[in-house]
């Protein structure tokens, strides 16, 4: 199976701080790779950098072949990769269905299609009543949910989720697994950044733990929870 | 909420109806042709103050440059009059590519620079040599005089307007726009180029005052520096604009018509006052109504906000 | 030509302190409340017109009309900020609000004056004895060197306030850093009420001076000194006191060189290709700290 992204070794310092520290792994095609670890570890940084809001100081970050750093969140985008964010970016006083269409407006479809796709996905996740409310009267659960509908209409091969599930309804929770399984089926690759240790095992095929920018430990469920390293990076000293 | 459409979409058709048959009944022509002047001018005003969030001080430069291309190419070169008119468009297009460097700068400083551009502008047409501009006297068109074509012309032109507004709510460019308003490095994010979708609104928001500017001259037959780049016309185009609520396409088109009706009636009861209404206007705007009539009814029942938006 | 060169310099340089002047009152205004006063050269024209009103009923000359005209623009001042400041500032851009909002002033005032004084050119019959000073090839008019003389008096008062007292040091202490200051205990509210009302009083001043300098006034007359003020202070750099006073300088130099070489009607021109290239080279202005660009 081919790595749709890799990692290597990676270097990111604000200041006189070592934010990522030799960050090495891979992520394989159509896997869902969940990078867990205390707060302030890296991981939204890490996130970050794939994304190309941050650019690291040293390593590659290479999706299908090509090098992701020094390009720019729209070209990465546009290479398809697509994001979700801690705190849900909703554009505030647009309409739900146009903060959907908002990432995909350079592409060739038609406007007529577009609009259409985007209402089937409202259908889909039972949200079609709030077509015309603005982003900003949404919960923050349902904001969550669209941004990973953005996902969907992006058609992005790899999907970064930035803590899907902080402040999500529990009902909306299995709508939100639903969809993740529905596009993984579909040959997406996901990395989940998460402290929902249920979702985590229950979703990921993979799971890497971050501590102070370092990698400390990979593996499955099993390897994990069974992890020294692990369990003291959360419990401290 | 059905019933509402088709009562607007109903009135609307009749307005148009009336609007068209004007030249034929006895009503006053001038008057209904600087309405439908003004709608269009507060209408894609709205287009770079309401959708982008740029506040063109100098804005009547368009309109200014509109009249004059018209003017001259009519006058000097023998263009004929509808020809004349979209090669102003062309030429107001033109001087917005010719400012778009000074897209990049911030709010009030574009707005200042706007402001003098619109200032020099004059200053340069007054002054040139009197074969090229009229110098300050301008250029009078004799022979040009056609107030019916030129009103079924503006007619036209308000239409095309309104349809382009319209169009740019529900379009990608409309929807670009209204993400960078919301959240600029979001929007970046998304991969909407921010700078090109600006520039496109600028274009766009230049493109029809110069078209009326040059549909204007025909109706007038008149054409001056100080009326063609007068500031007193952003005024106006702002206060419309502004009364009616920004962002919104009824907005501009109440706005414009209402105000110019007030305009109108203080200028036959107390000419003087003119200018006054209009500061206090302004000023009671900014303060108690910021987001106009419409955009304010909006707020308050915001269901109406897709069938009048 | 030499002698013309020499002329144009000495006058660019009384001119200059003038725009100065007239720049720093919009300078402080943006400075220190982010206000745009668009209606600056109306006010500018207000106190022209009570000078010269002032002239014709009690035969004050301009300088003694500045005397009684700054406690009433420090009031109106005061006035105009309790009522609009608060507004303004609760709105989503209050530096374009202002603008508006003071656009929306200066055609208030502007008719006033109209209705007031009517459209014709007035004039105040010139109060001193000898009209100007030659200094060899050079012939300084008086009354721009006495508004040019006033202007640098104005100015260092103005220093000494800002530079020596409490209330000046936290003026500047704003002019750097808005947010930090009501950290240090100072009542933005109140500095910026006082700010607000010695800005048009320095703006009346410049009015009255107006009157020494220029032939005529005529209500329309105050566009033309906003637009030289936001000039001065873009080329100065907004929020610099000092730097308006640069600003001045070059510009009035600037406008009265080019008057050499080209008609006087086109010197505002040149004023703008100056403020073009200032304001896209160096957004900062000559010697400011607030950015123009996005």
């Amino acid at each position: 199976m081919n790595n749709l992204l890799e990692a290597k070794n990676i270097e990111k310092s604000f200041g006189g701080i070592k934010a990522l520290d030799n960050i090495s792994f891979s992520v394989p095609e159509n896997s869902i790779v969940s990078i867990i670890g205390p707060n302030g570890s890296g991981k939204t940084t890490f996130l970050n950098c794939v994304n190309g809001i941050y650019t690291p100081e040293k390593g590659s970050l290479k999706f299908k072949g090509q090098e992701l750093i020094h390009k720019k969140p729209h070209e990465i985008a546009k290479l398809g990769i697509s994001r979700t964010f801690q705190v849900a970016r909703m554009f505030q006083k647009i309409s739900v269905i146009d903060n959907i269409l908002a990432p995909v407006l350079g592409s060739k479809s038609s406007m007529g299609e577009l609009r259409k796709e985007a209402s089937l996905l409202l259908d889909r996740v039972g949200m079609s009543s709030l077509k015309e409310s603005l982003g900003g009267d949404l919960s923050g659960g349902q904001q969550k949910l669209i941004e990973l509908l953005r996902s969907w209409i992006m058609d992005s091969s790899l999907i970064l989720l930035d803590e899907p599930f902080a402040g999500v309804h529990p009902e909306l929770k299995h709508l939100f697994y639903e969809e993740i399984q529905k596009l993984k089926q579909m040959g997406k690759t996901f990395i989940l950044i998460s402290h929902d240790m249920k979702s985590v095992y229950t979703l990921s095929d993979e799971i890497i733990v971050f501590d102070l920018g370092a990698i400390i430990a990979q593996g499955n469920e099993e390897d994990i929870k069974n992890n020294d390293k692990v369990i003291e990076a959360y419990l401290g000293n | 909420m059905d019933r509402y459409s088709k009562l607007i979409r109903f009135s609307l058709i009749v307005l148009l109806l009336f609007l068209a048959l004007v030249p034929i009944i006895p009503v006053s022509q001038p008057y209904f042709f600087y309405m439908m002047f003004w709608v269009i001018m507060a209408s894609s005003f709205n287009i770079i103050y309401g959708f982008v969030g740029y506040l063109p001080f100098g804005y009547v430069m368009f309109y200014g440059v509109g009249t004059y291309i018209t003017a001259i190419l009519w006058s000097r070169f023998q263009v004929p009059i509808p020809i004349a008119i979209m090669m102003s468009g062309a030429a107001g297009v033109l001087l917005a590519l010719l400012f778009a460097p000074t897209l990049r700068l911030k709010g009030i400083y574009f707005a200042i620079v706007n402001f003098s551009s619109a200032m020099i502008l004059r200053i340069l047409v007054s002054n040139l040599p009197e074969e090229w501009t009229g110098g300050s006297f301008g250029i009078t068109l004799t022979g040009a005089y056609n107030p019916v074509a030129g009103y079924y012309f503006m007619l036209f032109l308000m239409i095309i307007t309104i349809c382009v507004a319209l169009w740019l709510s529900r379009s990608r460019l409309g929807i670009a726009l209204r993400c960078i308003r919301d959240d600029e490095s979001a929007a970046m994010v998304m991969g909407i180029n921010v700078q090109m979708s600006r520039l496109k609104a600028w274009c766009l928001a230049a493109l029809f005052p110069s078209l009326a500017g040059g549909v204007e001259t025909w109706f007038s037959a008149i054409v001056d520096p100080d009326t063609s780049f007068n500031m007193l016309f952003t005024a106006k185009t702002v206060v419309y604009a502004m009364f009616g609520g920004l962002g919104t396409i009824t907005g501009p088109i109440f706005g414009s018509a209402f105000m110019y009706e007030l305009d109108d009636f203080i200028w036959g009861h107390f000419p003087l006052m003119n200018l006054m209404v209009l500061g206090f206007m302004i000023v009671f705007l900014i303060l108690f109504l910021p987001k106009g009539v419409i955009g304010s009814i909006i707020n308050k029942r915001p269901k109406l906000r897709q069938i009048i938006q | 030509m030499f002698d013309l060169i020499l002329m144009a310099l000495a006058s660019g340089i009384l001119m200059g302190l003038i725009y100065g002047l007239v720049g720093i009152g919009m300078n402080i205004l943006y400075g220190v409340m982010r206000v745009v006063n668009f209606a600056h050269g109306e006010f500018m024209m207000l106190g022209a017109y009570l000078a010269f009103s002032l002239n014709k009923g009690f035969g004050l000359n301009p300088i003694q009309s500045i005397i009684i005209v700054i406690p009433i623009f420090f009031f109106l001042g005061l006035v105009l900020h309790t009522f609009l400041y608060e507004r303004i500032q609760r709105s989503d851009d209050p530096e374009v609000a202002s603008f508006l909002v003071f656009f929306g002033c200066s055609l208030i005032i502007t008719s006033l004056i109209l209705q007031i004084w009517n459209a014709d050119p007035r004039s105040i019959p010139f109060p001193f004895e000898t009209v100007s000073i030659f200094m060899g090839p050079i012939f300084l008019p008086m009354g721009r060197l006495i508004s040019a003389g006033i202007c640098i008096l104005v100015i260092l008062l103005l220093s000494l306030f800002l530079y020596r007292t409490y209330m000046g040091k936290a003026i500047r202490a704003i002019i750097e850093n808005r947010e930090a200051v009501s950290i240090l205990g100072i009542d933005v509210h109140k500095v910026s009420a006082i700010v607000f009302g010695g800005g048009l009083a320095i703006v009346a001043i410049t009015g009255c001076l107006v009157t020494l300098s220029f032939p005529v006034i005529t209500p329309v007359q105050g566009q033309i000194y906003t637009n030289i003020a936001f000039l001065v202070i873009v080329l100065g750099g907004l929020g610099t006191p000092l730097g308006a006073l640069i600003g001045g300088l070059v510009y009035g130099i600037a406008e009265s060189l080019s008057s050499v070489f080209m008609p006087i009607a086109l010197s505002p021109v040149v004023a703008f290709v100056i403020l073009i290239f200032m304001v896209m080279v160096r957004p900062q202005g000559l010697l400011g700290k607030v950015s123009t660009r996005i």
